[in-house]
């Protein structure tokens, strides 16, 4: 269409553009000027995962000019029951290459800027610099706080949203006109103590809730349009289906955007977030003593006596389990203690090892000594042991 | 005084919905905070990582807590 009109002017728009835009061109609130400021405008979407999925759908729909998406993954299929930027043919895929493709589909006016990098204190600045407006879609603290220092250090809005389970929470962080979100949370939790989606769950929809209104706060701050969540916080909560807002204010002590900023650069926000720089799966399941499944298995066909705790909840022990195993979902095992005996070797395991290793963790400190994580979990054992066992 | 607290995200499934706690009068965030706690280890472990809310604004550690203020405990969440 495009590519074979006429060239059209920087910030002008097509006879195909006036078309695909009617809806917005005939709202004064829009208009011929403020779809011109869309297109001329750039998004860096931080994440294309549950939020970016919607966040950038809308935005190129809308016709934002230039949509920049951070990502490294690639797309699982249990990505699918949220991240609408993909479906099941693009499974395995990189996400950023499926995410081009699709947004593409919905505006080929719009210029993707793919960068397949892991967000980093050495990188973010120089990629955030040439965006408009930041949208911070990612999925845990470090990340949550290295966005949020380098839009303050830049100077840029950081239209942000947050997801857990049924909840959902949204502002626009902008330091120079309200608080940044290090303003209303100092310190990140020490790791663990907050589960991630992957640990948590969350519900399918509830992204797509949020990346909406994180789409719709960028097109206002774009626009210059009504008011934005500047200075306020939106917390969402699907299962009541409410809606609440609180104020929130720059605290005069923050260590980045305060008057006396202790943080003038980036810095290790893995280190800042307590998080030890070791492998992935060995920070995940804490450097407790392990156990492999082959281990496991060769001990169960030798007849080995072990007890096999499984720390998972009800609901998911209905969709797998190991047989013979005892089951304590990991919220009682403090009360449960005594169904356990130090005199015996215990194997504990979840779905992939990391509530597991706290498990353990906490059975070491309760007096046991012969106790292993099963690392990986039950999804390992499906994987590489019991192929009919079904994973989730 | 008894004071109602809203609970969010990762501490509504670990406490509830709500959590009620008294509080010598008169009462500051901090107060608050050393009341609930010392009601729910699940609070406890949060410590000033979750944060006070009152009257849908959010709070400073010193200010005050009124009978009848809408209060709430909010703990980060950074799912995406």
């Amino acid at each position: 269409m495009t590519a074979t009109g006429p060239p059209i002017p920087a910030g002008e728009l097509s006879r195909e553009e006036l078309q695909r835009y009617s809806r917005h061109l005939i709202m004064p609130e829009v208009g011929l000027d403020g779809q011109k400021k869309l297109k001329a405008a750039r998004v860096l979407c931080v994440g294309a995962g549950g939020l970016g999925s919607p966040l950038a759908l809308y935005l190129a729909a809308a016709g934002v000019g230039t949509l920049g998406l951070v990502d490294f993954d690639a797309v699982d299929l249990s990505n699918l029951h949220r991240q609408i930027l993909y479906g099941t043919k693009d499974v395995g895929r990189k996400k950023l290459e499926s995410a081009a493709e699709r947004l593409k589909d919905v505006n080929p006016n719009v210029k993707v800027v793919p960068h397949e990098v892991r967000l980093s204190s050495d990188n973010a600045l120089d990629l955030f610099r040439d965006y408009d407006v930041i949208a911070d879609g990612t999925d845990n603290f470090p990340t949550r706080y290295l966005v949020n220092d380098a839009c303050v250090l830049l100077g840029k809005p950081n239209a942000w949203a947050s997801i857990f389970r049924f909840e959902g929470q949204a502002s626009v962080f902008w330091a120079a006109k309200g608080p940044c979100y290090r303003c209303l949370y100092q310190d990140p939790p020490p790791p663990g103590l907050v589960p991630s989606c992957a640990e948590g769950g969350v519900l399918g929809i509830l992204p797509g809730l949020l990346g909406v209104i994180q789409a719709t706060e960028t097109i206002k701050l774009i626009l210059g349009a009504g008011e934005s969540l500047v200075g306020r916080l939106l917390l969402v909560d699907a299962l009541g289906m409410s809606f609440r807002q609180l104020k929130v204010r720059k605290n005069p002590d923050c260590a980045v955007c305060g008057p006396n900023p202790t943080v003038t650069r980036l810095i290790d926000y893995e280190e800042f977030c307590g998080i030890p720089r070791v492998k992935e799966e060995e920070k995940r399941e804490m450097g407790v003593p392990a156990i492999t499944v082959q281990e496991l298995k060769e001990k169960m066909d030798k007849g080995d006596a072990l007890v096999l705790v499984d720390v998972r909840e009800p609901h998911e022990i209905a969709i797998s389990e190991l047989p013979g195993s005892v089951k304590i979902p990991l919220g009682t095992l403090s009360s449960n203690v005594n169904k356990l005996s130090t005199a015996d070797d215990i194997v504990v395991h979840c779905r992939t090892g990391a509530r597991s290793a706290r498990a353990v963790q906490f059975l070491m400190s309760a007096g046991f000594r012969k106790v292993w994580n099963l690392t990986g979990g039950i999804d390992r054992w499906a994987v590489e042991i019991d192929p009919t066992v079904p994973r989730y | 005084m008894k004071v109602e607290v809203l609970l969010f995200a990762s501490l509504r499934d670990a406490v509830g919905r709500t959590i009620a706690v008294e509080v010598p009068e008169p009462a500051t965030v901090t107060s608050l905070r050393r009341a609930l706690e010392a009601a729910h280890p699940a609070i406890a472990r949060f410590g000033t990582r979750a944060k006070l809310a009152v009257n849908e604004a959010w709070a400073g550690e010193t200010d005050p807590v009124s009978p009848g203020d809408t209060v709430a405990l909010l703990p980060p969440v950074a799912g995406g």
